[in-house]
């Protein structure tokens, strides 16, 4: 599979404008710099497993392929894939043209 | 009626068979998944071929029965193997299998159905503990240890499940005549009914008594409880 890392991109950010109405999270603005976890972030740890979940169907969807976001890689890296749209695209461009 | 989406693990026989049959009597949709093909039919029910400690296998049986039936309202983890030897005389290999299909296979599916279930802001999970936990019986260490982790899991998930309106419970029923009791000595059999308050074998009506409960609409306020039959 070749997928672009930007359609990923958009995937990402319109389910995370879904996610975060549906759960009344107050949004300023969203773009490749919106944190994902950490300080000034959307989610606490909780938040974040709701969105991961929700892509992962999101992605299955889509491209129709099975992928587990938050697996042992993704957990081990020293810079988290999580931190921010940006790096969460790029992560998942890999994780799926793997697959 | 309001109609549930209910996937039955380990249906093909003994308990699951009986509460399959009962749920679709009772107008719901049932899933079940057994390692070898059932012959059992009926309008509302759908089978697939699943080893509940194999990952894959596992998450391909959700998704066709989320294909098949659109929600999974409700998870029974049923499916169960035992072991009944000696601790001194178990072989690892023995301890890997129990654990495959007792503890691994609740997870499995557990984990997977209430992704599903997180979707649709509702589910009920029910697990299957047994008497041989609270009882610390000699010879079923592994089986008991197997539920014991199952029982360990029932409680954290239930936490980490609420705030997405699904529920985690587990029952422990007392033997009932089935495949997985019929190895086991009489007079072993014997000595553990003498160990219960209430001195009788489980039936499969008392074993649906408490899944109605756990799956009953009204019992939203209810998770993390293991209910053990027989008075312990």
């Amino acid at each position: 599979m070749n997928i672009e890392k930007a359609n990923i991109k958009k995937v990402i950010q319109s389910l995370l404008k879904e996610y975060c109405d549906d759960k009344e999270i107050e949004i300023p603005k969203i773009d490749d710099e919106t944190r994902l976890i950490g300080s000034n972030a959307l989610f606490d740890s909780l938040g974040l497993v709701g969105f991961i979940v929700e892509l992962e169907e999101k992605i299955e969807e889509i491209y129709s392929v099975e992928i587990e976001i938050a697996d042992e890689k993704a957990m081990s890296r020293f810079k988290s894939p999580f931190i921010n749209i940006d790096s969460l695209s790029e992560f998942l461009v890999g994780k799926i043209n793997e697959s | 009626m309001n109609r549930k989406n209910i996937l039955i693990t380990g249906n093909r026989k003994g308990i699951g068979l009986h509460l399959t049959k009962y749920y679709l009597d009772k107008g719901h949709n049932v899933f079940g998944c057994s390692r070898s093909e059932t012959d059992f039919e009926h309008s509302n029910y759908a089978h697939k071929v699943c080893d509940v400690g194999d990952e894959k296998m596992v998450k391909s049986t959700v998704l066709e029965m989320k294909k098949k039936f659109g929600t999974i309202d409700v998870l029974l983890n049923n499916a169960g193997i035992a072991s009944l030897n000696h601790s001194l005389l178990t072989p690892g290999s023995t301890v890997e299998k129990v654990f495959k299909t007792n503890f691994y296979g609740s997870f499995y599916f557990s984990r997977e159905c209430a992704k599903k279930m997180m979707l649709n802001k509702k589910g009920r999970i029910i697990n299957f503990s047994t008497v041989a936990v609270p009882l610390d019986l000699e010879g079923e260490m592994i089986y008991a240890s197997s539920k014991a982790a199952v029982e360990k899991m029932t409680r954290i998930l239930a936490k980490e499940l609420a705030e997405y309106n699904i529920t985690v419970n587990a029952i422990g029923p007392t033997p009932v005549y089935t495949d997985l009791t019929k190895v086991v000595p009489k007079i072993k059999m014997e000595e553990l009914i003498e160990k219960q308050p209430i001195k009788r074998f489980g039936e499969f009506n008392d074993i649906e008594n408490v899944t109605d409960f756990f799956i009953n609409d009204n019992s939203n306020f209810i998770t993390g409880q293991i209910i053990y039959l027989g008075g312990l």
